[in-house]
């Protein structure tokens, strides 16, 4: 008869990602060290992220001109004295890429915990419950989506007025709805297994099932989420101080330094290009360091041939 | 079919009433009275105040303002701007062929170096064409545009002097902000047309069709293409938001006149009404063409349409 069937004949939901088995820290040195030999460029992305925020944090401590000083006459072009040259007011243009880092590093990292702190639950509420308040929390989010990313950044400023903590809520809130669908998919999948069921069964609260059961399996996408997401969120702090809703004139800050710049493009064409480098840089690094973070999580990943390699890029695009 | 349309639709009218209320507590949310901004610097009379509270519409509960609002949006009102007294409807609309124009050049350029650098990379992954696309590609998205807008006006109009970089005249000038709106569109168009190509490649019925004996190029335009291009289509749609709020930094940088560098200048101007005005037309353009990305999606995928009628 056909009841006599094992189980496991049974057809099977497609398995949900598996959780990282043993996060040890020989676990996670052995696959730093297999992704980097499978992924040069995130080592090297990796390294440059260390590079990135130690110049960052230790900026004060190094040699360098104090970033708002008048050190020499404006508009000297890049020389072993001021490597980046001066900008339009004789200001050093090396100081103040280094200095803007603190400041552009500071408004991407914390408007990423901002939105990740947000989003993330929302998803996981949205995709654990099942009936009406997911409903309602997607089409918020839907809402939220309808409005471009800049444009969301744009009503915050408008409401909130000019300045840096405006930027810091307003890139975090654009964000949100983006970490809420990245989770809402693949909760819904896991949501729908077997040991949920059974941890339910044995009685387990959602609270515990969720931070149990459900979380840790979203880790490894989360890590690569947020990674990715530093550089989205920089480029948008970035447009904002470009567009002078941010920072006030003296402190140096890489958007804002790259539209004063404008103004001397003709003449002095190092102004602007120091701080649009560093944001360029700033995004590159953090794509690698997602797509090799994604890499080190994911022992999937690591046994595909390199060359058919999905790329975090997408993430933002709304793939998932 | 029409099931499909419908509930396409049916979805629709929740986002629509959600935009609607951000839109309109975007007054309510600002601290202070829009009265007293408005009259920020003249010595107001509490009267003063009153008075032009009741010309705003600012009386009543919440819930009626709100009432208000849509009555007057149903209208095609959405009030008068209060920097310049015109209405919101005619100063936008003034502003909206640059912008329209600005998108869809940006669209051109995205499409045509998106496709075929998605194409060369997701046929042969790895291969030389592959690394170059994918240079190309991960520097559009990498590089902001408002620097890329920068960089082209350095070579184009400072130093080779071939192309303007100021003004709304020609259609010359319309090419360098269209290339520094586009390319990063389309490094996205172009990323993910490789996923999908590649992911298409390994099917199985692309391996029976190899051998049967077709050639590459029928290949890949009967079989891989046709696969491949359904989900970049409606990514196309969800990412087409990037090209209108792109053109934000885009209209400052070379000085052209558009939405965003009216709304630019509105909000410096807290001038409330033409904020709501342009944020509620942008949302409800990018909602429209969403929905009909999905609709065409559905038209040429049954399978799509089948999702649907659950």
């Amino acid at each position: 008869m056909t009841d006599q069937a094992a189980p496991g004949a049974q057809a099977r939901p497609a398995a949900p990602p598996r959780a990282p088995r043993h996060s040890s820290w020989a676990v996670l040195a052995a696959r730093f060290r297999l992704a980097s030999r499978r992924d040069p460029l995130g080592f090297i992305a990796a390294v440059a992220a260390l590079l990135l925020v130690l110049l960052a944090l230790l900026a004060p401590l190094l040699p360098i001109a104090a970033p708002a000083a008048i050190v020499s006459a404006s508009q000297q072009a890049p020389s072993a004295h001021h490597l980046f040259g001066t900008d339009q007011l004789g200001r050093d243009v090396f100081s103040r890429t280094i200095f803007g880092a603190r400041h552009t590093l500071v408004t991407a990292v914390l408007a990423t915990a901002l939105a990740a702190a947000i989003g993330t639950p929302l998803g996981i509420l949205a995709g654990y419950l099942t009936r009406w308040p997911s409903g309602v929390v997607m089409r918020v989010m839907d809402v939220l989506l309808a409005f471009p990313g800049l444009l969301l950044a744009l009503v915050v400023v408008t409401i909130l007025g000019p300045g840096v903590t405006t930027v810091v809520l307003a890139v975090g809130i654009s964000y949100t709805p983006i970490f809420a669908r990245v989770v809402y998919g693949p909760t819904k999948s896991i949501r729908a297994q077997d040991y949920i069921a059974a941890a339910r069964a044995v009685g387990c609260g959602p609270l515990r099932i969720v931070r149990r059961h459900v979380l840790p399996v979203l880790s490894s996408e989360l890590i690569v989420v947020i990674s990715s997401a530093i550089g989205w969120t920089t480029l948008l702090a970035a447009t904002l101080d470009f567009l002078g809703f941010g920072i006030r004139p003296p402190s140096p800050d890489w958007g804002a330094d790259l539209s004063a710049g404008v103004q001397y493009l003709g003449q002095a064409w190092w102004i602007s290009a120091a701080p649009g480098i560093a944001i360029t840089a700033t995004i590159l690094i953090a794509n690698y360091l997602g797509d090799f973070l994604a890499s080190m999580t994911d022992p999937d990943r690591l046994r595909q041939p390199r060359t058919k390699l999905k790329d975090t890029t997408t993430l933002i695009a709304g793939e998932n | 079919m029409t099931q499909f349309i419908l509930r396409r639709l049916l979805m629709v009218v929740p986002v629509l009433f959600g935009i609607t209320v951000l839109v309109f507590s975007i007054l309510h949310l600002i601290p202070g009275n829009p009265a007293q901004i408005l009259l920020f610097g003249s010595n107001a009379t509490p009267q003063q105040v009153a008075n032009l509270d009741k010309q705003l519409g600012l009386t009543g509960s919440i819930y009626s303002q709100y009432g208000n609002y849509l009555v007057q949006l149903l209208h095609g009102n959405l009030g008068y701007s209060y920097s310049s007294n015109q209405t919101v409807v005619a100063e936008i609309s003034s502003q909206l062929p640059y912008t329209i124009n600005l998108a869809l050049g940006g669209l051109v350029v995205a499409l045509g170096l998106g496709i075929p650098l998605g194409i060369v990379a997701g046929v042969r992954p790895g291969g030389i064409t592959d690394k170059v696309a994918t240079g190309v590609a991960v520097l559009g998205v990498a590089i902001p545009y408002f620097w890329l807008a920068i960089l082209l006006v350095l070579l184009f109009a400072v130093k080779l002097r071939v192309l303007p970089a100021l003004g709304t005249g020609s259609v010359k000038a319309l090419i360098l902000p269209s290339i520094a709106l586009g390319w990063g569109f389309a490094a996205i168009i172009a990323r993910l047309l490789r996923n999908n190509l590649i992911e298409v490649y390994d099917r199985p019925f692309m391996i029976v069709a190899r051998a049967k004996g077709l050639s590459e190029w029928r290949l890949l335009w009967q079989h891989a293409m046709r696969n491949a291009v359904g989900s970049t289509v409606t990514i196309v749609g969800l990412q087409f938001g990037y090209l209108l709020a792109g053109a934000v930094a885009i209209e400052v940088i070379f000085g052209r006149p558009g939405l965003g560098a009216f709304l630019v200048a509105r909000i410096q101007e807290k001038d409330i009404p033409s904020i709501q005005g342009v944020v509620l037309l942008v949302a409800v353009v990018y909602l429209v063409v969403n929905l009909l990305v999905d609709v065409a999606h559905g038209l040429l995928d049954p399978r799509i349409r089948r999702s649907w009628s659950r």
